[in-house]
């Protein structure tokens, strides 16, 4: 788990979401849509700040609920786009 | 002479910043970010509308929404501007930076469905059209009753938004009718 | 207390990404053919296409302010008026306009309306409007309150838009672009695509000496109180806006004959419209749906002014146009839809619903002149 991707995407559901919890009342694991309470605005806000804070492209077919699902799994994604441009470059 | 003798004036109320404390958890969450400007005229409109409560619970979906103000979201502007000169675009800021949103804002922060408008005046030139307008709504059956919101900036008062809540005398018969120290007060004198 | 004098349209005029005259747009319309381009932009968007009528190189407030005293002259001109005549009633809308790309332009909201004002040579202090993307349809809604109450002899009423870079990266960011072709109602709809324009009518009593180019029979509106950029997509106010306009037209549903629908082409908004047309219409009525978003491109501001005019058109001609790019329709819309081909119609009554972004929604009924 990518520790640095992680307490930036809490920062970024704090500062720029306008969620009122503390960052670190923020689970890995809790829901952003169950527990956080984001809705479909929240989490297309959530993709570009995503792409403009970690260098990435969120494409459609990663823009998924399974992969929005928690910071957990978002952190996992874009982990996996970092490598992917990595070895591209 | 009161030319609104039809009118009831039912609620006012008067803003002159955002009080994230006037509006529920749950509706900060709904709305998410709104400029400061849309805000401030949300908690006039709150203030106007809180006395009379339990009526408008009963007519939430019928009643209209006016809003005037040559001042927009500018600041919420400014910043889809200089994001988009470089190349990013923020979902929820240009959402927020629609001129509507000074009018729907309160109607999301209230659950108004009624009839809605954001007239881009001075209130000076915007109110009594939109007064015309939403008194129009009233008399024939388009809603129950009237927020009518003004905001604008001046020098002796800085931010100021002000809200009347009107209703047609047939629902609150007795009560004090909208007059003429009420239209210049909503007016905000000239500017 | 408010007297309820009969409306009419008198002129209308629009300028659109297919072209200016009403015939010939029109036609074009009937053809199927869309003013959607590959549009130049120097980053990343979900899709190139978009709809321009101006040169958008240029700055964007020079455009507006230009689209808009341009075609409202057109239209007074058609009406047998002038712009500097006293007793018209400028009433003009805009969405976001210049307003993000330009820091004078929104310092008041109001300034690009008085320029045009000063443009045309108006006398009167122009009443400048801006909602959502149903701004223009709020325009000639508050002209109808004017001209119905008495308040105003005569209005011309509109709105205008202009593509600017910050709305395309908007809607790429928002998802709401779509990222192949905008097919509303179509199962395939994945989102909408941008235009620009602008379209006004001129608004008298129906006992005016000028011969009238429809009725104008009802007007109304109502906010989904939802969300900032969402629809309530149960249709709720939506359907609120058409009960309203049939009410305040003194209409019953059933004599409703046609609709131009919002059809922007987003999941959202489609869903949105089924679910308010269902709750509106019931099985034996069975109006024709249209939709002009694929021809001339969501024009934000302008769509509300530019789809009356559409109806209005509809009405006069007694044909409908095929709604560009559908081929399956979603079956959640259970009306009458032209599929590939026009269809006639002998409608009386056309209605034109706008879905602001943000829920704005509004509602103008027409009917044919005699």
């Amino acid at each position: 788990m990518r520790e640095d991707v992680i307490a930036e995407l809490r920062k970024t559901i704090v500062d720029d979401l306008f969620v009122e919890i503390a960052e670190d009342q923020i689970g890995v694991d809790d829901g952003l849509r169950t527990v956080i309470g984001l809705d479909s605005v929240g989490f297309v806000e959530l993709r570009v700040l995503c792409e403009q804070k970690f260098s990435v492209e969120i494409n459609d077919e990663d823009y998924t609920p399974e992969n929005f699902t928690s910071i957990r799994l978002l952190s996992e994604l874009i982990d996996r786009l970092q490598s992917a441009r990595r070895l591209a470059s | 002479m009161n030319d609104h003798e039809d009118l009831i004036l039912a609620g006012c109320g008067e803003a002159d910043r955002h009080e994230p404390e006037l509006f529920d958890t749950h509706i900060r969450a709904v709305i998410r970010y709104a400029d400061p400007v849309a805000w401030t005229i949300a908690a006039a409109i709150a203030r106007a509308t809180e006395t009379n409560r339990g009526l408008l619970d009963a007519w939430r979906h019928d009643v209209a929404v006016v809003v005037v103000s040559d001042h927009g979201p500018t600041a919420t502007m400014a910043q889809v501007h200089t994001n988009a000169d470089a190349g990013f675009s923020s979902p929820l800021r240009y959402a927020a930076a629609s001129p509507g949103s000074l009018a729907g804002v309160a109607c999301i922060a209230s659950g108004f469905r009624g009839p809605t408008l954001n007239f881009a005046m001075r209130p000076c030139d915007g109110i009594p059209v939109g007064l015309l307008v939403g008194r129009a709504w009233l008399h024939r059956g388009m809603a129950r009753a009237l927020v009518l919101a003004s905001f604008a900036v001046s020098k002796d008062r800085g931010c100021c938004a002000r809200s009347l809540l009107l209703v047609p005398n047939a629902a609150l018969p007795g009560h004090a009718t909208l007059d003429a120290r009420a239209m210049e007060w909503i007016t905000q004198g000239a500017q | 207390m408010v007297t309820a004098i009969p409306v009419a349209v008198t002129g209308a005029a629009w300028h659109t990404a297919l072209g200016d005259d009403l015939e010939d747009v029109w036609q074009a319309l009937l053809e199927g053919r869309s003013g959607l381009r590959t549009v130049p932009f120097p980053g990343r968007l979900r899709n190139m296409l978009a709809a321009p009528a101006t040169d958008v190189s240029r700055p964007p407030e020079a455009r507006l302010i230009e689209m808009a005293a341009a075609t409202l002259s057109r239209a007074l001109e058609a009406a047998g008026r002038t712009p500097s005549d006293p007793g018209v009633q400028l009433v003009i809308a805009t969405s976001l306009g210049a307003y993000l790309d330009d820091a004078t332009s929104r310092a008041s909201l109001s300034a690009w309306g008085d320029a045009v004002a000063a443009t045309v040579g108006a006398v009167t202090k122009p009443i400048v409007i801006s909602t959502a993307c149903s701004s223009g349809a709020d325009a000639i809604m508050v002209a109808t309150e004017l001209v119905r109450s008495g308040a105003s002899g005569c209005c011309v009423a509109g709105g205008v838009d202009v593509l600017t870079p910050s709305k395309r990266l908007a809607h790429t960011a928002l998802g709401t672009m779509s990222p192949t072709r905008l097919r509303p109602f179509d199962i395939r709809h994945d989102g909408t695509l941008l235009g620009e324009g602008s379209a006004f009518l001129v608004i008298e009593p129906i006992t005016s000496n000028r011969q009238a180019v429809a009725k104008l029979l009802g007007a109304a509106s109502a906010n989904d109180a939802t969300g900032m950029a969402g629809a309530d997509v149960t249709g709720l106010s939506a359907a609120y806006a058409l009960k309203r306009s049939f009410l305040d037209a003194g209409l019953a549903p059933s004599e409703v004959g046609l609709v131009n629908a919002h059809g922007s082409g987003t999941l959202m908004n489609d869903t949105t419209e089924c679910q308010a047309f269902n709750r509106v219409f019931t099985a034996s009525d069975r109006p024709i749906v249209f939709a002009t978003k694929p021809n001339f491109g969501h024009t934000l501001g302008a769509t509300g002014a530019i789809e009356a005019i559409a109806v209005i058109m509809a009405l006069r001609t007694g044909t409908v146009p095929p709604i560009g790019g559908l081929e399956q329709p979603i079956p959640e819309l259970m009306l009458r839809m032209p599929v590939g081909a026009r269809i006639d119609s002998d409608a009386r009554v056309g209605v034109s619903l706008t879905l602001g972004f943000g829920g704005f929604d509004t509602s103008l009924v027409f009917g044919t002149a005699s």
